[in-house]
């Protein structure tokens, strides 16, 4: 199965994805992960490319990239919060006038799907969180030394190797497939844009608003809960998101939302999409049936 | 290859077909079977000698006829439970029985490999079978097993100080209600077939055997203890090599749900293909409490084995 690249404009800015699978069904939205202009991999809809044949055997599949990475513009630097990328997702939503999607979030994408269960969980027939280090409650957390010793120059062929093999279980999905487009990526536009807006002090130390956003998160899943039935995908070998942190987060999201589930994929690291494809997309292939299936019921 | 979507739909309306017999090494089984494709085989879980709950082949009714759309499905009355006849000699009411009888079954059908699916006590036999008739079997799900589990199981529990007598309706309510998160899902057929198993003279002389008797303390206890300890080494040896997924009520009160990380350990430490899948708002009977998600997840998993 082949996806085809296109570009639209949402909110003023040009967004650059990926599409396959079937015209018609309950469509999925995939959100990769990453900080544009900070992550040392250049992320990007690239980054779905083993699960997507297997995902969209179903239901169609688009994959976004999102603002300041792959080929969708930066627009205002200001975009790069989760509260502003959540409302971007909103935006995309509109342009592509899709009343609702299964969403799946890798790493930030996750935590963004996240937060946009609490503010518009009408949106979101289900969500995905998948192995996200940032989504669930980290306490005191120690100082994050894993890419401490990163080849330079940053987002270089070698550099992001080195990232992909340090996160990984195995680097057999590292191909010159994955490498070139990460490559390519970080010699756009959008992820020069990122970096320049990520040079600001003040930019950095927010961090994506992820902290002043968990707060919020936390209010509403103690007050109303979520909505939208949520599955958590997590890995056996991920050096970034323990699975401990993914089941902690299961039981809060649990406590109101009935259809909660929790899933460990074996010998992956932080990619699982990429490290297991089939095993990764046929556990959120049926979640996905299974939950149409219970509306339809 | 590439996968294709496997859509079901649910099991509203849908009524299990008449129920077939075949002979298994002198042993009269009865089965369900319907459906064609790849075969899936379903055992359950519970065990001979309980007055006041018994399981048999019709509780996989909201799994069965769903995946019958794609597969070839088959439930059987294991050896000494629902309508299969009970073992001929008091030292084989056994853990070791109960997996012999199932893969006897599963050759007198003449089938290819298939994907079992065992639930608790099930769960536990499947794995078993998987270990010791690898050539019988082409996957792997185990459902809610704190027998399989390496840690406390807290069943004996749940099942103790119930206000009813033994045989009667309401204590059989009393045990399933209780084995759930939402006490709604105990439908009144449930426990009719409950009832129906419960009061056939044969089942009573399972129990008979296994209480009154002694078989249970006797030969039934210390021989799972042997071969419980047995499995978990073959395990950690590596031998289970099939593709296994493991799936847990997060609210199941027969088993602490930190049990299911110790089998998915356990599994995955030799097996690539191993996912641990936790359903929230489900007690001991996931396949029966959130059925459409349930088999989405058979589907995908058995339409994929050989992905």
């Amino acid at each position: 199965m082949t996806s085809t690249k296109s570009e639209i404009t949402a909110a003023g800015r040009k967004v650059s994805l990926l599409r396959a699978g079937p015209a018609s069904g309950e469509p999925v939205l995939l959100v990769h992960g990453g900080r544009a202009g900070v992550s040392p991999i250049a992320s990007g809809s690239h980054i779905w490319d083993r699960a997507i044949p297997y995902l969209a055997a179903g239901r169609p599949v688009i994959a976004i990239d999102l603002p300041g990475t792959g080929g969708s513009d930066l627009g205002a630097p200001d975009v790069l919060t989760v509260e502003k990328l959540s409302e971007h997702l909103l935006a995309v939503l509109a342009a592509l006038s899709i009343d609702s999607v299964h969403l799946v979030g890798h790493d930030l994408g996750g935590f963004i799907g996240l937060r946009l269960a609490t503010t518009a969980p009408k949106k979101l027939r289900s969500l995905a969180i998948v192995a996200s280090p940032m989504s669930p409650p980290n306490g005191d957390s120690l100082n994050d030394i894993l890419f401490d010793p990163v080849p330079l120059p940053l987002w270089s062929r070698d550099s992001q190797c080195w990232v992909f093999e340090r996160v990984s279980y195995s680097h057999e999905h590292i191909d010159d497939a994955l490498l070139g487009a990460s490559v390519a990526a970080a010699g756009g536009k959008p992820h020069a844009d990122a970096v320049a807006a990520m040079k600001d002090e003040k930019a950095r130390a927010r961090n994506f608003g992820i902290n002043a956003t968990k707060g919020k998160i936390w209010a509403a899943l103690r007050g109303d809960g979520l909505s939208v039935p949520t599955q958590l995908v997590w890995s056996s070998h991920d050096p970034q998101a323990a699975r401990e942190g993914g089941y902690v987060l299961f039981k809060v999201i649990a406590e109101k939302q009935h259809a909660t589930q929790f899933h460990l994929i074996n010998r992956a690291g932080s990619f699982p999409f990429r490290e297991q494809p089939v095993e990764f997309a046929r556990v959120v292939a049926s979640f996905q049936d299974g939950i149409d299936l219970e509306k339809a019921a | 290859m590439i996968v294709s979507s496997v859509k079901l739909s649910t099991a509203k309306g849908k009524k299990l077909p008449a129920p077939k017999q075949i002979d298994v090494q002198g042993i009269n089984t009865r089965y369900y079977e319907a459906g064609a494709g790849e075969p899936i085989v379903f055992i359950y879980g519970g065990n001979f000698g309980s007055s006041d709950s018994a399981s048999s082949a019709q509780v996989w009714s909201l799994n069965f006829l769903p995946l019958s759309e794609r597969f070839k499905v088959i439930a059987f009355d294991k050896i000494g439970q629902g309508f299969t006849d009970n073992p001929v000699r008091n030292e084989d009411y056994t853990m070791a029985s109960v997996v012999r009888h199932a893969a006897a079954f599963i050759e007198a059908m003449k089938l290819p490999p298939v994907h079992l699916v065992g639930h608790s006590r099930g769960g536990y036999a499947c794995t078993r079978l998987a270990l010791e008739y690898p050539h019988l079997v082409r996957s792997l799900t185990i459902v809610s097993s704190g027998t399989l589990s390496p840690r406390v199981s807290t069943n004996e529990v749940a099942l103790s100080n119930s206000p009813y007598p033994a045989y009667s309706r309401e204590s059989a309510r009393w045990i399933y209600e209780g084995y759930s998160f939402d006490p709604k899902v105990v439908t009144e057929e449930w426990i009719d077939n409950v009832m129906e198993v419960l009061n056939l003279p044969k089942y009573r002389v399972g129990v008979q055997k296994m209480v009154d008797e002694g078989a249970g303390g006797r030969y039934f206890t210390p021989e799972l203890a042997t071969q419980k300890r047995e499995t978990l080494g073959w395990i950690r040896e590596g031998r289970l090599q099939r593709p296994t997924q493991i799936v847990w009520g997060q609210n199941d009160p027969t088993v602490i749900p930190e049990g299911c990380f110790d089998v998915f350990d356990l599994i995955a430490a030799h097996n690539r293909r191993t996912t641990l899948n936790i359903f929230n708002e489900a007690g001991h009977f996931s396949y029966r409490e959130h059925p459409e998600r349930f088999n989405a997840l058979l589907a995908h998993f058995v339409q994929n084995a050989g992905v």
